[in-house]
């Protein structure tokens, strides 16, 4: 689905999930601002190409590291809110407290994989450092693209391991 | 054990993933991994890790879902919903349902600038619902027309999840979108058709509202004219060839932010809720985008979707049960799972069986472009059905009075049209693909 229920986070943290929350939100508006600042650099793209018969050089580079980018930043958010999906059908009538276990296995699972993916992303950066990989018309060097990626997962492997912890106190009371 | 018993079992287990909660996307990467490993080995899977994830975000026809998006978010505080159903209402409010009509039209209308249903149902409601309140409007019908009619914004183009099936199924999307108008305009007037029918079965949902001048008509139909100028500037770009979609999102996004802007919706809380909704929506869309990467990666190792389809094919069913079968399958599904979720997840073993059959003759571009649109409307429906019907949620959270049941139950005839509809298009594709023959096609 292409579509939220809940889109912002209205709850009150204290501490570090206060933290987290200012960190999350820091990021969406950074996403929502790379995804304008694109809807804006095409117009200007279109704009020269109609008129001066010229493109913006490398508007399809730009894309899409900025797509990268704004995904990226966006990606704890979406976990922040609750809005990754899960299929609730089977357990909407199980015990809150079943549910908060099998929540807490899931933020588990999302949260290794978060900070796996952070670390191989790193590697693959420094690989592409020193390979010195670049993009083609405007030589935007490729480990750019991947400095907001790894930020990205980092905080959705934080955000998840909170999520952990607040579903085992629940499953705690 | 062979590549494509692996593939197998790791799609049970994939299933029984889902059943106990965890995140799609990453049960997704979960199964994808596991087996990654088992067929190829860690090592593989590892370097995979390396690159896979900024190859999957900076795919450059993927960047027209975060625009479609944030374009849906500029829209919603535009105030053009309002500017349409009033549009609508001025027009047809006096017939019987008329009101309701209004509705139906306005979120016609306003999916052709948003992609999304939700979004759609959501900010139509805000709009209508009062309105149809105070004309005597019983509030079961009143939630129900406006959770059917928001499926409209998938409908009609632009659409995120057709941007999808174009990119897994390698189709081009213009030709989507053109594909997807006409089957979307008929679900319009199919919606109004049964509104007719209530109106008439049991007035007292659905009474006649009050008649309009023609100046009055006129005049409400002016303030639509961003909404149709937006519209034929991206989805007239894009067919044209004008512009990519990409260029054509970013287009929309521009002027919907310009509109949001000049109504004063664009204040500071307006724009950071622009933000949120669309950095949630794009997080949420991406990570399921990356798991499915990682799952479809490791299942073209296995070749198990080849083999089954072969296995299919080599069955010689009648095609047209074949179909039936899969719509059977999606509406299951749909009663569990959103509707981006079960493309990513089906369609790369559903596409390969469906260009294996003999459809009519259709040549192969056309049977794609047709499977796309049925899956589309099929999807959709599982956003009206129980349990977890997502555009009747949130129209019931508008409409705390209404329960629930109730708007279920008045959503029925609704479906009832949704699956005349689809039926019709299974037996005659030519409603989808007649535009592809026109002179000017």
């Amino acid at each position: 689905m292409a579509d939220l229920l809940i889109t912002e986070s209205t709850e009150r943290y204290t501490g570090y999930g206060l933290f987290l929350d200012r960190c999350c939100k820091v990021m969406a508006v950074l996403a929502g601002m790379v995804l304008t600042l694109m809807a804006f650099m095409s117009l200007w793209s279109i704009g020269g190409r109609a008129v001066f018969d010229k493109a913006l050089v490398g508007d399809y580079e730009l894309v899409q590291i900025m797509t990268a980018t704004a995904v990226a930043l966006a990606l704890p958010y979406a976990n922040w809110i609750g809005a990754h999906v899960i299929v609730d059908f089977f357990t909407a009538k199980a015990p809150v407290k079943a549910n908060a276990m099998l929540d807490a296995v899931a933020y588990l699972v999302m949260g290794l994989f978060s900070f796996l993916l952070a670390w191989r992303l790193l590697l693959g950066l420094l690989d592409l450092r020193v390979n010195m990989d670049a993009s083609m018309l405007l030589s935007i060097p490729t480990w750019w693209g991947y400095l907001p990626l790894i930020p990205g997962f980092v905080l959705l492997g934080l955000t998840s391991l909170y999520k952990l912890q607040a579903n085992l106190r629940k499953v705690a009371l | 054990m062979t590549g494509i018993e692996w593939g197998a079992l790791m799609f049970g287990a994939l299933l029984l993933m889902l059943a106990v909660r965890i995140h799609i996307g990453i049960a997704m990467m979960l199964a994808g991994s596991i087996g990654y490993v088992m067929v190829a080995g860690v090592g593989p899977l590892m370097s995979y890790f390396k690159t896979g994830a900024y190859a999957r975000f900076s795919v450059y026809d993927l960047s027209v879902v975060p625009l479609f998006l944030l374009m849906g978010q500029f829209a919603t505080h535009g105030g053009l919903s309002k500017a349409l159903f009033q549009a609508g209402n001025a027009f047809i409010g006096h017939w019987r349902g008329g009101m309701a009509m209004a509705g139906v039209t306005a979120c016609a209308g306003f999916g052709a600038i948003c992609g999304s249903s939700l979004a759609t149902a959501a900010t139509m409601g805000q709009v209508a619902l009062p309105e149809m309140k105070a004309h005597n409007y019983s509030g079961r019908f009143a939630t129900a027309t406006l959770a059917a009619g928001g499926t409209l914004g998938i409908l009609i183009p632009p659409s995120v999840p057709l941007v999808i099936y174009a990119i897994l199924a390698e189709q081009n999307i213009a030709k989507l979108f053109l594909a997807a108008f006409v089957p979307g305009i008929i679900a319009a007037i199919g919606y109004m058709g049964v509104i007719s029918i209530v109106a008439r079965v049991s007035p007292k949902d659905a009474p006649a509202g009050q008649r309009h001048s023609w100046g009055e008509r006129l005049g409400a139909l002016l303030q639509t004219w961003p909404v149709l100028l937006i519209f034929l500037v991206v989805i007239g770009g894009i067919y044209g060839g004008l512009f990519t979609p990409t260029e054509a999102a970013a287009i929309g996004c521009v002027a919907t932010a310009f509109v949001a802007f000049r109504s004063g919706g664009l204040n500071k809380k307006g724009f950071l809720d622009c933000m949120y909704g669309t950095a949630g929506a794009t997080g949420m869309i991406f990570l399921i985008l990356l798991g499915a990467d990682i799952l479809n990666v490791f299942l073209a190792l296995t070749q198990m979707n080849t083999e089954l389809a072969k296995w299919v094919i080599g069955l010689q069913l009648p095609p047209l049960l074949v179909i039936f079968l899969i719509i059977f399958i999606y509406l299951v599904l749909g009663c569990i799972m959103d509707s981006l979720s079960m493309i990513l997840l089906t369609i790369p073993i559903f596409f390969p069986i469906v260009m294996g059959l003999d459809i009519g003759g259709l040549g192969a571009e056309h049977k794609a472009i047709w499977f796309g649109i049925i899956v589309l409307m099929v999807v959709e429906i599982g956003l009206i059905t129980p349990p977890v019907g997502m555009n009747v949620f949130i129209i019931s959270s508008m409409a705390k009075d209404v329960p629930m049941r109730e708007t279920f139950k008045f959503v029925m005839p609704f479906l009832a049209s949704d699956l005349m509809r689809i039926a019709v298009i299974v037996f005659f594709p030519s409603v989808v693909l007649f535009v592809f023959n026109l002179p000017w096609g």
